[in-house]
């Protein structure tokens, strides 16, 4: 536990404790990881015409892109967090191309 | 059970948990809440950017000739602009209204690029509408939309500035589990920053659904050139002209072909009979004379009470048939929810009551922006040794030197973009630019912030008082704008004249001021 961590937590201020790397894979995987989700909702979820799930998969990715990314955050150490980030992407390109592609 | 055992607030996170959001809340705000402060301010004036043209430039605001007098028709009107701009390229017009000025025809489109003419709606003489002339509010919109960065950088900036403050909030809710049992408590004394962090909190807590709605929208506004094109890729295999058709329906190629138009006005009537509360403030001819020729006519819900855009109807300018109509309603969920954006994020459902309640709204989210910052700012450069605190001493002056320096900018643009229109956006940068220099010489740089109210409040009551005093036109609908400005600035004065306490000040001081900081 870092010394801004052990702090408590009522009224204490401390220096942004988010290490650099973590932060960079919350930004890029949380990035990658939001833009699949989309692509996916735009491929499975049932729709009026192909413009109603391309709407859909837009709204979805931007509303979940911050929880990805305070998600991935969240990880314990800088290996953790890319974890977070790349294995539900590898997980759901894969669910999203085998859709796309059949 | 103990507190620790339970958990903190209603989602009973462990103080860890607690700390741990706290850091991120605190990181997000600190690099970004200068710019989140730029987006959410500059975003409260662009509300009003399309309602204060006639206001910001009084050769565009008409008066009937006598009592009595009818405006002439769209269609006499449309014949006029097209005797000024030709006839060969598509026209896009803006209705007349007493807030936007005359009726503008705007040409696009060909080897001539944009042209654009406004004219009189009752006479039908051509307003000295110069179109290049800077505006106040147009300027403040692009600050807000683009941040003055080339496009489409800025608008994609922006919507990643969204997503930030999304995450912001997020973190925010997470990191005062108590905030809801602390939901009216407002300390306006011992210390500054004790009523720095009410303050932060009770705007964040009342104000945290406005946020969030503002962010996500923003966010999906800003970053549609982004996402679209990968929604395209897996709706309609990346085929751009097939979604733009599903959206639009079909173009049609000009075929060179004459034929006789239809009278547009009798298209808007037969229209607005059709759809009821309905009206059309706008519309865009294609292929004029044309046998493709076609007018899409905008229709907008009367008094604007949709929380879906409004729809689009393609009429054949031959026959009236209608060719297509682009709407947000009839479709799935997927479609009503993206027409709900825009609404939701101009404010554009309820009217100008509305307007202002958003307007309100934004202002008291930039204050919760610029609080939090300073928070954070103060309380660090209290915690370090005397010699370390310059660091944080700079960048508190740099944090109240932008704030304060945007919202004075902001008040002087609008008075130069009125009166002097040529110098609106040099007279914005050298404001903002000389309050950021005046805060690092200033020795209480607390104290800038009651200047720039009352600079702030005087430029503003000045500029409304000039124009209701020097304008040889006046509509009711401007009067009625410079009497709102006139009350805002009186307001901005008198919140400017509350001075803290005694007690408050005393505790305040040592943070202000260099050679009082006692040694830690």
């Amino acid at each position: 536990m870092t010394r801004a961590t052990a702090a408590p937590a009522s009224g204490a201020i401390a220096e942004p404790t988010a290490p650099p790397r973590r932060a960079a894979a919350a930004l890029i995987g949380g990035s990658l990881l939001s833009f699949v989700f989309g692509f996916c909702v735009t491929i499975y979820v049932p729709g009026a015409d192909g413009l109603d799930e391309a709407f859909l998969g837009g709204l979805s990715l931007v509303v979940i892109w911050p929880a990805v990314m305070l998600w991935i955050l969240f990880a314990h150490s800088t290996r953790q967090a890319w974890l977070r980030a790349l294995v539900p992407f590898v997980v759901l390109l894969t669910l999203g191309l085998i859709g796309f592609l059949t | 059970m103990s507190r620790r055992a339970r958990g903190l607030g209603p989602l009973r996170l462990t103080r860890e948990a607690v700390k741990r959001y706290f850091d991120i809340h605190s990181a997000i705000g600190v690099i970004g809440g200068l710019v989140f402060f730029v987006c959410s301010f500059s975003g409260a004036l662009a509300l009003f950017e399309r309602e204060l043209i006639a206001w910001e430039r009084p050769a565009v605001r008409y008066v009937a000739p006598s009592a009595g007098a009818e405006m002439l028709g769209a269609d006499a009107l449309l014949a006029r602009a097209h005797a000024h701009l030709g006839d060969e390229r598509d026209l896009f017009v803006t209705l007349p209204t007493p807030m936007n000025g005359g009726f503008l025809a705007r040409a696009f489109g060909g080897d001539r690029g944009r042209d654009e003419v406004m004219l009189h709606p009752y006479t039908g003489a051509l307003l000295p509408n110069d179109h290049d002339q800077a505006r106040a509010f147009a300027f403040l919109t692009h600050l807000h939309t683009d941040l003055h960065l080339p496009r489409p950088f800025g608008r994609y900036l922006v919507g990643l500035i969204g997503v930030f403050m999304m995450m912001a909030l997020i973190s925010g809710v997470m990191a005062h589990p108590q905030a809801l049992r602390n939901v009216f408590l407002m300390r306006w004394r011992p210390r500054l920053r004790l009523t720095l962090s009410d303050l932060h909190k009770q705007l964040g807590v009342w104000g945290l659904v406005f946020g969030w709605v503002m962010a996500a929208t923003g966010a999906v506004i800003g970053l549609l050139g982004i996402f679209a094109p990968i929604m395209v890729l897996s709706a309609f295999d990346g085929d751009v002209g097939k979604a733009t058709e599903a959206f639009s329906g079909p173009h049609a190629e000009k075929t060179g072909v004459h034929a006789a138009m239809l009278p547009v006005s009798s298209l808007i009537e037969t229209l607005e009979q059709r759809v009821p509360d309905t009206e059309v403030r706008s519309f865009l001819i294609s292929h004029w004379g044309d046998e493709t020729a076609e007018v899409a006519l905008n229709l907008t819900p009367t008094p604007y009470r949709a929380m879906v855009a409004g729809e689009t109807h393609r009429v054949s300018l031959v026959d009236g048939s209608t060719i297509h109509v682009s709407t947000f309603t009839t479709r799935g969920a997927g479609t009503r929810l993206f027409g709900t954006v825009q609404p939701l994020h101009y404010g554009l459902f309820g009217g100008r009551a509305l307007k202002l309640v958003y307007f309100v709204s934004g202002i008291l989210l930039s204050l919760m922006i610029a609080t939090g910052s300073l928070i954070w700012l103060e309380r660090r450069r209290a915690q370090q040794p005397v010699d370390a605190r310059d660091r944080y001493r700079g960048l508190e002056r740099l944090h109240v030197g932008v704030t304060v320096g945007i919202v004075l900018a902001s008040a002087v643009a609008i008075a130069v973009g009125r009166f002097a229109s040529a110098y609106t956006e040099p007279a914005f940068w050298l404001a903002w630019l000389g309050v950021i220099a005046v805060a690092y010489g200033m020795r209480d740089v607390y104290a800038l912030m009651r200047i720039g109210g009352w600079l702030t409040g005087g430029v503003l009551c000045a500029t409304a008082a000039g124009d209701l005093l020097l304008s040889s036109v006046q509509t009711p609908a401007t009067i009625q704008v410079s009497w709102v400005v006139l009350v805002i600035g009186f307001v901005i004065l008198g919140l400017s004249a509350i001075r803290p306490s005694g007690r408050a000040r005393s505790a305040a001081a040592p943070l202000r001021t260099a050679a009082a900081s006692p040694p830690p």
